[in-house]
C-alpha cells in the first residue's frame, strides 16, 4: 500500500498555475526525493500534502484514505513537517521546543505529561542530540537546529514525515549527518519520508525514488538509476552534464559542466 | 553594587539558576510580595495606619473574628475607601498585564499591547459613549459597563482583524498596522464625542485619564467575575500560546486551527482589557512592561509569562497608585500619569535594547 498517493493535483494562486496535474506515489517506508529548480513549486506541493494549502482539483490520499475532510489536528497525527525556515522561539530550551511537537496529542487545555516527556526524550535520543537538551534554541548551529526540528517532528509520532530542503544551508558534514539520520528513521522506525532537496547526488544516494519538478509538472520520475541518465538530465536542466560513478560506493554521480566546456 | 551584580548574575543569568529552574519559588515570592505591598499601601495616606491595624480591620470584616477590636475610624477608612481601591488597582494591573502577554505572544511582536492593537481605544470609546448618554451603568443590578467596554474593544480588534484579512500581506504585521490605525481612529472619535456632549465632561475626562478615585466594592465586585473567568481560561489555554508563537504554517502542521484560536485569544484579551478599563479608564504601559519584566525573570515560556505578568502587573499598579495618592499629599494624581512617567522611559529603553534582546 502506498503511504502517499497523489492524483492529478493542480493548484493555482491568483490565477497563476503553480502545479499542473501532479501524480505521484510514495510507498510505505520509502524515501521520496523531490528535485527541481527554485520556484518550481516544491514547497507548494509540500504544503498541499501537509494540509496548509487546499486544492480544488485532484486528490491526495494517505494510506489509501481521503484526507480532505480531516481537521488540522487529525492530519497532524499523520504527517509531521520539518520546515525550511523554522521560527526561533528564543529563550526556549531544546527540550521545551521538541515538546511542542506533542501538541496534536494534547487537548487544548492540557499540559504535557510524563508520557510526553518520555517521547520527547526518545526523540532526542533518536536524533542523537541528548547533549543539546538544555541548550537555548537561539544558540544552535544550522545542523543542530535541523536535528532539533526533526526531533520535534518525531515527537509528533506520525507515520509520514515531510522535510522541506533539510540540507539547505548546511556544510557537507552536517548534510550527511542529517541525511543519515533520516535514513535511519526509515530503517529503524519504518517512517515514510517525503523531502525536497537541491543536491541531486545526495538525493540519488539516499532516496529510493526521485521526482523532478519543472514548469509546474513532474517531468522525470523513477528510481535513481532511471533518473540519473545523461540525456534525461540534460533535457531537464538544459545544461551539459557529466555522469560518472562514485568509486567509493559505486553510485552514479552527476556533475554540471560549464557551457564553455560543452562548446 | 558589586554584590548586587554578582547576585543578579547568579540568579538570573545562570541557566540553571534557582529562579529559572523553579518558577514556583519566584511566583510564590511575588505573591507574598504583592500581599505585603497591598497590606502596606492600605496603611498609607492622609491618615497613617499601622500594618497591624490594617490587618486587624481586614480580619474583622472577612473572617469570623468579629470580636477583634478596631478603631471605627480606621475601619471606615480601610474597609470602605482604601481596600477596594488597592484591590481594584491589583485587578486592573493584572488584567492589562495578561492581555499584554496574550497580544505579544499572538502577534509575535514584543512591542504589542492592548493600546497598540486598538483594544483600549475601542473600550474607551464605548465607555465614553455610555457615560455621555443617559443610559445608567447598572441595569437590574448588573454592571453593564464592562460589557459595553468589552463590546467596544472586541469590535475594534475584530475590525482590525478583518482589515488585515483584506490586506496583501494578510498576516500579523497587517493586523498590527490595522490595529494601530483603528486605535488612532477611536481616539479621535472619543475626542469628538466629548466635544459635542454636555458641558460637564469633567468626570468623563477624569475617567479617560485613567484614575482609581471612583473605585468601590460595588464596581470591583462587578468586574471580578469577568476577570476571574478570563484569567482562568487563559491559564488553561496558555500552552497553545507557545504553539501560536511559531509561524503560521508550523502551527497548522502541529494541528492548531489558528484562525479559531486567534479569535478565541483576541476575545479573551479584549475581555480582560475591557474589564480593567471599565474600572479605571484606560491605563497604558502596564500591558507592555509586565510581560517584558516577567520574561526577563523567568524566560519566554508563555505558560509562565502569563502568570508572572499577572502578579507583576498587579504589583506595578498597586505601587503606582500608592505613589499617585501620596506624592502630593493630600491631592491625588490620576494613576495613569504615574504609570506613564515610569512607563515611557522604560519603553524607550526597550526600543534601544531591542537590537540585542536575549531575554525575549
Amino acid at each position: 500500500m502506498n503511504a502517499i498517493n497523489i492524483q492529478n493535483l493542480s493548484f493555482s494562486f491568483e490565477e497563476e498555475l503553480i502545479l499542473n496535474s501532479i501524480s505521484l506515489s510514495v510507498k510505505k517506508g520509502g524515501i521520496y526525493g523531490l528535485l527541481g529548480p527554485n520556484g518550481s513549486g516544491k514547497t507548494t506541493l509540500l504544503n498541499l500534502i501537509s494540509g496548509v494549502l487546499k486544492s480544488e482539483i485532484g486528490a491526495i490520499e494517505l494510506f489509501g484514505g481521503n484526507v480532505e475532510n480531516l481537521d488540522y489536528r487529525e492530519k497532524s497525527k499523520l504527517i509531521a513537517v520539518v520546515p525550511q525556515m523554522p521560527s526561533i522561539l528564543s529563550g526556549f530550551s531544546v527540550e521545551d521546543y521538541v515538546l511542542l511537537g506533542r501538541n496534536p496529542h494534547l487537548s487544548f487545555w492540557e499540559s504535557e505529561g510524563y508520557n510526553d516527556e518520555k517521547i520527547m526524550k526518545k526523540s532526542l535520543k533518536m536524533c542523537e542530540i541528548v547533549n543539546l537538551s538544555e541548550r537555548k534554541i537561539e544558540t544552535l548551529s544550522g545542523g543542530e537546529m535541523q536535528k532539533v526540528l526533526i526531533a520535534r517532528a518525531l515527537a509528533q509520532d506520525t507515520p509520514i514525515m515531510l522535510l522541506d530542503e533539510p540540507t539547505a544551508h548546511l556544510d557537507i558534514r552536517s548534510q550527511i549527518s542529517v541525511l543519515n539520520l533520516i535514513e535511519s528513521l526509515v530503517k529503524k522506525y519504518k517512517k515514510t519520508i517525503f523531502l525536497s532537496i537541491h543536491d541531486i547526488n545526495l538525493a540519488s544516494q539516499y532516496c529510493d525514488h526521485l521526482g523532478i519538478l519543472k514548469h509546474n509538472k513532474i517531468v522525470l520520475s523513477g528510481i535513481p538509476e532511471e533518473v540519473m541518465v545523461k540525456e534525461k538530465l540534460e533535457s531537464v536542466y538544459e545544461i551539459p552534464i557529466y555522469v560518472t560513478k562514485n568509486p567509493l560506493n559505486n553510485k552514479i554521480i552527476v556533475m554540471p559542466s560549464g557551457k564553455s566546456l560543452f562548446n | 553594587m558589586f554584590a548586587i551584580r554578582q547576585f543578579y548574575k547568579r540568579v538570573y543569568k545562570n541557566r540553571y539558576g534557582l529562579f529559572r529552574k523553579y518558577p514556583w519559588i519566584t511566583l510564590f515570592t511575588l505573591l507574598i510580595f504583592l500581599f505585603l505591598v497591598i497590606i502596606f499601601s492600605i496603611g498609607i495616606g492622609s491618615v497613617s495606619i499601622s500594618w497591624l491595624d490594617s490587618l486587624k480591620v481586614i480580619l474583622k470584616n472577612v473572617w469570623v473574628f468579629n470580636d477583634v477590636v478596631v478603631d471605627e475610624r480606621f475601619n471606615k477608612i480601610i474597609w470602605e475607601i482604601r481596600l477596594p481601591r488597592v484591590l481594584s488597582a491589583a485587578l486592573i494591573g493584572a488584567s492589562l498585564a495578561i492581555s499584554g502577554a496574550i497580544f505579544q505572544a499572538l502577534f509575535r511582536n514584543h512591542l504589542a499591547d492592548p493600546y497598540l492593537i486598538g483594544a483600549s481605544g475601542g473600550a474607551a470609546l464605548a465607555g465614553v459613549l455610555l457615560l455621555t448618554s443617559s443610559i445608567p451603568s447598572f441595569i437590574f443590578g448588573i454592571n453593564i459597563f464592562p460589557l459595553v467596554a468589552f463590546l467596544g474593544s472586541f469590535l475594534a480588534v475584530l475590525l482590525a482583524f478583518f482589515i488585515s484579512q483584506k490586506t496583501l500581506t494578510g498576516n500579523l504585521s497587517g493586523l498590527l498596522l490595522a490595529g494601530i490605525a483603528i486605535s488612532a481612529f477611536t481616539g479621535s472619535l472619543t475626542s469628538l464625542v466629548m466635544l459635542t456632549s454636555e458641558p460637564d465632561i469633567k468626570p468623563v475626562f477624569s475617567w479617560l485619564l485613567g484614575g482609581l478615585s471612583n473605585t468601590s466594592w460595588k464596581a470591583f465586585l462587578g468586574v471580578l467575575p469577568f476577570f476571574s473567568v478570563g484569567t482562568l481560561l487563559i491559564i488553561l489555554l496558555s500552552r497553545l500560546l507557545n504553539v501560536l508563537s511559531l509561524s503560521t504554517n508550523e502551527a497548522i502542521n502541529l494541528g492548531v486551527d489558528i484562525k479559531k484560536f486567534r479569535i478565541i485569544f483576541i476575545v479573551i484579551a479584549s475581555f480582560l482589557t475591557a474589564s480593567a478599563i471599565a474600572l479605571s479608564g484606560p491605563i497604558g504601559f502596564i500591558g507592555l512592561i509586565s510581560p517584558h519584566i516577567s520574561r526577563m525573570i523567568l524566560g519566554t515560556d508563555n505558560r509562565i509569562v502569563v502568570v508572572t505578568s499577572l502578579l507583576i502587573g498587579a504589583l506595578l499598579l498597586v505601587s503606582a497608585d500608592l505613589i499617585a495618592r501620596t506624592i502630593i499629599n493630600p491631592a491625588t494624581l490620576p494613576v495613569g500619569i504615574i504609570v506613564a512617567f515610569v512607563g515611557v522611559p522604560f519603553f524607550i529603553y526597550l526600543l534601544i535594547k531591542a537590537k540585542n534582546r536575549n531575554y525575549t
